[in-house]
């Protein structure tokens, strides 16, 4: 079970610097955390706003330092059980390091204004929500969108809460470039993909030593690729096995050998751009030896 | 006598398919070196460069046992490893199948001999990534001191510092006595950081009149980009999925580089070790040993480092036994 308690601390310290970068809970500048369970760093990269703290803390039984890679800070020795705190004035990349185990890096990121994509592809026509954080009583944020020609239009406009935490929900139509605009300040760019409204079914049945996997795309869409995509148990993967081409139905069909079981499923990535679409995942069972009730063991 | 290596990977998924040349040269290479012993010492020539690549430390990008995912920003990261080449370095040659499941490029090159052989090992830095000199450096055979590959200012020479689009020719004899599995690794200026992203592979000497096992499975301890690595990779799935076969002969080459001490477990069997059995054995950086069994026990099983820590962050993996 220690596995398990130790990721748990490892994601709740994770969860930690994100929250903090996005919603802390004071109206003063942010803490972020960041442990170091082991000669590694966690998590080795976190988003902060200018003015913002970075702490560190050695979880290891190993003495640890903390050096910026511009030499403009260094903690001197962390032994176990000991915590670093920084400032971070300027904004920016801050690359650092533990110089007695020299693999050992990570990187502050220092911004403005913070916004982040959404987990997940959003799907055409939702609503969905842009979350971020700005300097408290920097104002209102504007969210802007990139159009085709890459200039950036005003979407929406939020008042961020008292900690400069804000969410702006928006509407879905295409994947684009998104960033945030706040009395002077401006996010670095985040692009969201949009999934198409597109549903991609398929049907299995056995045909002799064959099984037979018709794919259709709802609304069709005719001339377009899908991918068949077979489950790697071994791998813990989805594996490219073959693409084909839709017909002017947006239909297609794939065969597979029934020599042993597959997981498939088929993947639509539309060919002008977003985010795929996958269809649900089936199961084609092997064939049973000729006299029906298969072999046991 | 050698026994075809493609065909006796029968797992239900098979590694990627050998472009034909590359198995001939594979399977020609195997079949010199599975012949009868007493053909008397043989010389041994290999090319080897050290070239760029993009390697992602968590292909799956997935902890698919604990349910973690990574982004590829956290898992790829362009490095410079070595590559085995066929005469002149025209052409890449994969490892043989047989060695180290579907395992490629780290640890570099896997190089075979038997003892009493020489080992005459042609090196090229083709490192137009990052720029640095290289070398080759290697472990438990005879080799003269303009063979050390080992950079020392005022004393080493060109064998220790190979500039981009230079060549050395290392001269080793695997004399009396070095049957068994050794590491070689970079020992260039830049070692540290270029054995970090991945410089070290193995020799893998027989003895005098040892057969050729017939699964060969390559265990490289190591970090990269954080995580804890076995041949460059992190987590089940992603390290080598090894397949042998009930009755095989498996021989298992274990090694570290790097800072730290491991501990090479094999859930499900065990073996000899100085007169008693063990199923665990510490290896610490540059060390290096082989076990070997017939395999018995079918099923599939993990082998990992014992180092929870180390376990927990990415160094374990499956075996996979069929009947």
């Amino acid at each position: 079970m220690r596995r398990r308690a130790l990721r748990t601390a490892g994601a709740a310290v994770a969860a930690l610097a994100l929250g903090a970068a996005v919603g802390a809970g004071a109206a003063s500048a942010a803490d972020v955390g960041v442990a170091i369970p082991g000669q590694y760093f966690a998590p080795a990269r976190v988003q902060v706003l200018v003015g913002d703290t970075v702490t560190w803390h050695n979880d290891d039984q190993s003495t640890h330092d903390i050096v910026a890679a511009d030499g403009s800070f260094d903690s001197g020795l962390l032994t176990p059980g000991a915590s670093f705190s920084h400032a971070y004035d300027a904004a920016g990349a801050h690359p650092y390091l533990c110089t007695i185990h020299r693999g050992m890096r990570g990187e502050v990121d220092v911004v403005d204004l913070a916004l982040q994509a959404p987990a997940g592809a959003p799907v055409q026509g939702e609503r969905f929500a842009l979350r971020g954080r700005a300097q408290a009583g920097s104002g209102p944020v504007t969210l802007e969108r990139a159009g085709p020609d890459g200039a950036f239009a005003a979407v929406a406009t939020v008042d961020p809460a008292a900690d400069g935490s804000f969410s702006a929900p928006v509407t879905a139509d295409a994947t684009a470039d998104w960033r945030a605009v706040a009395g002077g300040a401006v996010s670095p760019t985040v692009r969201v993909a949009v999934a198409p409204r597109v549903e991609v079914r398929v049907r299995v049945r056995a045909h002799g030593p064959l099984a037979v996997l018709s794919v259709a795309t709802i609304p069709a869409r005719p001339q377009e690729r899908v991918v068949l995509q077979l489950y790697s148990r071994e791998h813990f993967l989805w594996r490219r096995s073959e693409v084909a081409r839709l017909d002017q139905r947006g239909r297609t069909t794939f065969s597979l050998e029934r020599d042993r079981p597959h997981r498939a499923r088929v993947l639509y990535a539309p060919a002008g751009g977003g985010a795929a679409v996958v269809s649900r995942p089936v199961r084609v069972a092997p064939r049973r030896p000729a006299g029906g009730l298969g072999r046991r063991g | 006598m050698a026994r075809l290596g493609a065909s006796r990977v029968r797992g239900p998924e098979r590694p990627r398919m050998l472009r034909r040349s590359t198995l001939a040269a594979a399977l020609a290479a195997l079949a010199v070196l599975c012949a009868p012993a007493g053909a008397g010492a043989a010389v041994r020539q290999f090319w080897i460069a050290a070239t760029p690549t993009t390697w992602n430390v968590v292909p799956n990008q997935q902890d698919a046992m604990m349910h973690m995912r990574y982004s590829r920003a956290d898992t790829v990261l362009p490095t410079v490893v070595y590559e085995r080449y066929d005469r002149g370095w025209r052409h890449v040659l994969r490892d043989d199948p047989r060695i180290s499941g579907d395992n490629d490029r780290i640890p570099g090159p896997i190089l075979h001999a038997r003892e009493g052989d020489r080992l005459v090992i042609h090196f090229k830095n083709l490192d137009t990534l990052l720029r640095r000199p290289h070398s080759m450096h290697f472990h438990g055979l005879r080799y003269e001191p303009s063979s050390d590959g080992a950079y020392l200012p005022g004393f080493s020479g060109r064998d220790a510092d190979v500039k981009v689009g230079g060549t050395w020719t290392y001269r080793l004899t695997a004399q009396r006595g070095s049957a068994g599995f050794w590491p070689y690794h970079d020992h260039g200026p830049d070692m540290t950081p270029s054995i970090m992203g991945g410089m070290y592979g193995g020799l893998s000497i027989l003895g005098p009149h040892e057969r050729a096992p017939d699964r060969e499975l390559v265990v490289a301890f190591s970090t990269m980009k954080g995580f804890m690595t076995i041949d460059g990779r992190a987590f089940v799935g992603n390290t080598p999925v090894f397949h042998a076969h009930v009755g095989d002969l498996v021989q298992w080459d274990v090694m570290a580089m790097g800072d730290d001490f491991h501990t090479f477990h094999v859930h499900g069997h065990r073996w000899r070790q100085n007169g008693i059995t063990v199923d665990t054995r510490t290896v610490g950086p540059a060390e290096s040993f082989r076990v070997r069994w017939r395999e018995d026990a079918p099923g599939t099983w993990l082998y990992h480092c014992h180092v929870e820590g180390h376990m927990e962050h990415g160094m374990i993996g499956l075996y996979r036994v069929f009947r």
